[in-house]
């Protein structure tokens, strides 16, 4: 690649020859195609002259090499990223506009016609970051976020985080000006010297390249790394130079994408893995982040199915169909565990309580045996840790859960003696009762509090599920109480995503709409249960959603409060013997005035309703949003709940 | 500014408190026995001392267990405010009198049994 400054060194650059070259092909050929086209076009009245036509009132405009190097540029190397960009499969770029890639967005505009990769405007960077977050979680597959590598990136950050706990892959792709010699006024303080370093702790990888071919090879190296378990964000820095300068030589040398499949657990581990659980009275699976797509869940309940063993799921995905009579239950009476895609395994077997005295409590029956699957242990860094204390496992097995279930199920039914099948019976007899108890103990809890106002929070699950159960339904967030995943049956992978990963606020809006973005396609009803705090970081994702047509049912959980640091300052306020009659409501509450989201959502330019504070008026309004979304379009339901 | 309104919320709940200072004086037997309808400023009580937080309004559970209709006698009751078990933050006397929580128990114990049957279409 040769840079611009190369070029002025050169004296007479290979630029200025390729454009001379050009210069005279379109003299001679440039008014001919545009004459033969006038012609071909019918006549438009007062429509604007062709170029022929300006040509021959006016005369031929002729730029020398020089001016032509001048005023334009030739097959700038950004058209090379877009072609690349295609090529890694990806579908969308999320971006705030910034100068720093202005090459690449009129690059993928001009030169892609904005299509695969189709440009999403985004209000913030952590809207971008976050979209891309949960288009991932239901897409499969990453897609690309454009941002400034420094105001962008700093504004990014937070998400970044969210993505990196969360495992979940994208590729950032972060303008920068690399060489000074070259930048403006305000380009100096929008350049870097290394504009990732504010996210270099939670993302797996990043280059700054300084040719176009380095770039490309980056990009794609980038993207197998992203897509490569453990997942995880990645970035890569497109210098503005490399961007508008012409691609030359590089375009010959496209790389070839190259995915890396996922390694599955080794054959004897697993099969000791199947001598314990077969072995066990009280064998319990545990699982996280598991599940990439419904073969997972098949594969899971096939195992539980295999043992009648009961599955804990931790939501980071939908791992197991929560109607299953081998779904839920608790860990403290197995005397074998299997986790698969655990973060952390201590958590398994001991809590820390928020008392005073942080003792640590164990939790797990003595001398229970802990065997785990996963991808965590091959990729980790140091300054941000989302495990809790160290645990001696007693198998541990490095390998992706889902790739390594099927040789674990071989292993299992290898292990079982036939003996065994009256005993599995019996157990699976005891947890399916078990399981009927818990469901129907969740519709009897829901009756308690119905008719509240503020509402409750069960009876906003309820007629939430009312109102979508009849359609092909997604739900694209993590509400913060328990009664949905009670009474919802969720029973498809693409009918969750599991939650934010690192509980930064913002996520819940902008990852909703990423969501949506990729069922749009599909056409499924998609929920999003909205928590009023988390829509104050990222409000503009609603606007993102009704420009770009994203179908999506919002319904705000409003419980005018921060309340999860409500309940922390209550906490300390009755510790401490002091100010327990109302003092925490002093910053941890949105009220004095209430926010009046449903306006804010109009503002958007979304149809919305509420606040609804009459637990009867909620279903009439659900029904009418519904039909708004199916109609393709995003609505908005502000209701005001009970805070859990 | 933060101070003077941290002032004006410690002002409010004194004179709140001033009002309940009546409630002590119900005899602890008229509580357990009564079943009438919430009282408004047991309600209140029960929403300014944060019970609501992890109870819900009705206290019909969320973050924390359901207490109400509550199936604890009043003793049992009072442990679980001042010698919680589990993570529930401990109310000592001096913040919640026994007269206060006499009235939280008596808003728990006067909200109703709900329907059997849910609308639920």
């Amino acid at each position: 690649m040769t840079t611009r400054k190369d070029e002025r060194s050169d004296g007479v650059s290979r630029r200025a020859f390729l454009a001379g070259a050009s210069v005279a092909g379109v003299a001679l050929t440039g008014a001919d195609s545009a004459e033969a086209q006038s012609a071909a076009e019918p006549a438009a009245g007062a429509a604007s002259p062709s170029g022929a036509q300006l040509a021959r009132e006016h005369g031929a405009i002729e730029y020398t090499a020089q001016e032509r190097e001048r005023y334009f540029v030739d097959d700038p190397g950004s058209d090379l990223m877009v072609d690349l960009i295609k090529s890694l499969d990806i579908d969308y770029v999320t971006m705030n506009a910034g100068s720093s890639f202005r090459g690449l967005h009129e690059s993928i505009l001009n030169y892609g016609g904005n299509k695969k990769p189709e440009i999403i405007t985004c209000v913030h960077e952590e809207q971008s970051v976050a979209m891309a977050h949960g288009y991932a979680k239901v897409a499969g597959k990453p897609i690309v976020v454009a941002c400034h590598g420094t105001v962008g990136i700093q504004h990014a950050a937070m998400a970044v985080y969210n993505a990196w706990v969360d495992r979940v892959p994208m590729v950032i792709v972060a303008g920068n000006y690399l060489d000074g010699d070259e930048r403006r006024v305000l380009e100096w303080i929008h350049a870097a010297q290394d504009c990732i370093q504010p996210i270099r702790d939670y993302i797996k990888w990043d280059d700054a390249p300084t040719s176009l071919q380095s770039f490309n090879e980056s990009l794609v190296r980038a993207h197998k790394i992203a897509t490569t378990v453990p997942m995880g964000p990645v970035a890569i820095v497109a210098d503005s130079t490399v961007q508008e300068a012409p691609a030359g030589a590089a375009r010959n040398a496209l790389p070839r994408p190259s995915h890396t499949r996922p390694p599955r657990g080794d054959d004897a581990a697993l099969a000791e893995a199947a001598r314990l659980l077969v072995a066990a009275e009280s064998p319990v699976i545990v699982a996280d982040r598991v599940a990439h797509d419904q073969a997972g869940v098949d594969l899971l309940v096939e195992l539980a199915e295999t043992l009648q063993a009961p599955v804990v799921s931790r939501r980071g995905r939908m791992n197991f169909p929560n109607s299953h009579y081998l779904n839920g239950g608790a860990t403290s009476q197995a005397d074998v565990i299997l986790g698969l895609e655990l973060s952390d395994t201590w958590g398994l077997v001991s809590t820390v309580p928020d008392r005073v005295t942080r003792e640590a409590v164990r939790i797990a029956k003595p001398g229970v045996k802990l065997v785990t699957i996963g991808t965590g242990d091959l990729f980790l860094k140091s300054n941000y840790q989302n495990f809790q204390r160290y645990y001696g496992v007693d198998l541990a097995i490095a390998g992706d859960a889902q790739a390594s279930l099927p040789a674990l199920i071989d292993a299992v039914r290898k292990a079982q003696p036939r003996s065994a099948h009256a005993a599995l019976q019996a157990r699976g007899e005891r947890l399916r009762k078990a399981h009927a108890q818990r469901r129907e103990d969740a519709q009897r809890a829901m009756r308690y509090g119905w008719d509240a106002s503020p509402i409750s929070t069960a009876r906003l699950s309820a007629e939430i599920w009312n109102a979508v159960r009849g359609h092909d339904w997604a739900l694209v967030s993590e509400p913060l109480f328990p009664s949905l995943h009670e009474i919802w049956e969720i029973d498809k992978h693409y009918q969750y995503i599991g939650g934010s990963g690192g509980a930064g606020m913002g996520y819940g809006a902008p990852a909703a709409v990423g969501a949506a973005l990729a069922h749009r396609e599909a056409r499924r009803l998609v929920v999003n249960v909205q928590k009023d705090g988390d829509l104050m970081y990222c409000p503009g994702a609603l606007w993102t959603a009704v420009h770009h047509d994203i179908p999506l049912l919002s319904v705000m959980h409003n419980n005018r409060a921060y309340h999860q640091e409500l309940m922390h300052v209550q906490r300390m306020a009755a510790r401490r013997r002091r100010g327990v009659d109302g003092s925490a409501r002093i910053g941890t509450t949105l009220e004095d005035p209430f926010i009046d989201y449903a306006t804010l959502a109009k503002g958007m330019g979304m149809w919305s309703a509420g606040p609804i504070e009459d637990p009867a008026k909620l279903a009439p309004v659900l029904r009418e949003a519904v039909a708004v979304v199916a109609s393709g379009k995003p609505a908005f339901v502000d209701v005001v709940c009970q805070p859990r | 500014m933060e101070r003077s309104r941290i002032s004006r919320v410690a002002h409010r709940a004194r004179s709140r408190l001033g009002a309940l200072a009546l409630v002590s004086a119900v005899p602890l037997v008229a509580i357990t026995l009564a079943s009438a309808a919430p009282v408004a400023a047991d309600r209140e009580l029960f929403v300014r001392y944060g019970c609501y937080q992890c109870h819900g309004y009705e206290g019909q559970g969320g973050e924390a267990l359901r207490i109400a209709p509550s199936p604890y006698p009043f003793e049992a009751f009072a442990a679980k405010v001042r010698k919680p078990a589990n993570e529930m933050p401990a109310y000592a006397p001096e913040v919640l009198s026994d007269a206060e929580l006499q009235a939280l128990y008596r808003y728990v114990r006067a909200i109703p049994e709900p329907p059997a049957d849910l609308p639920l279409r």
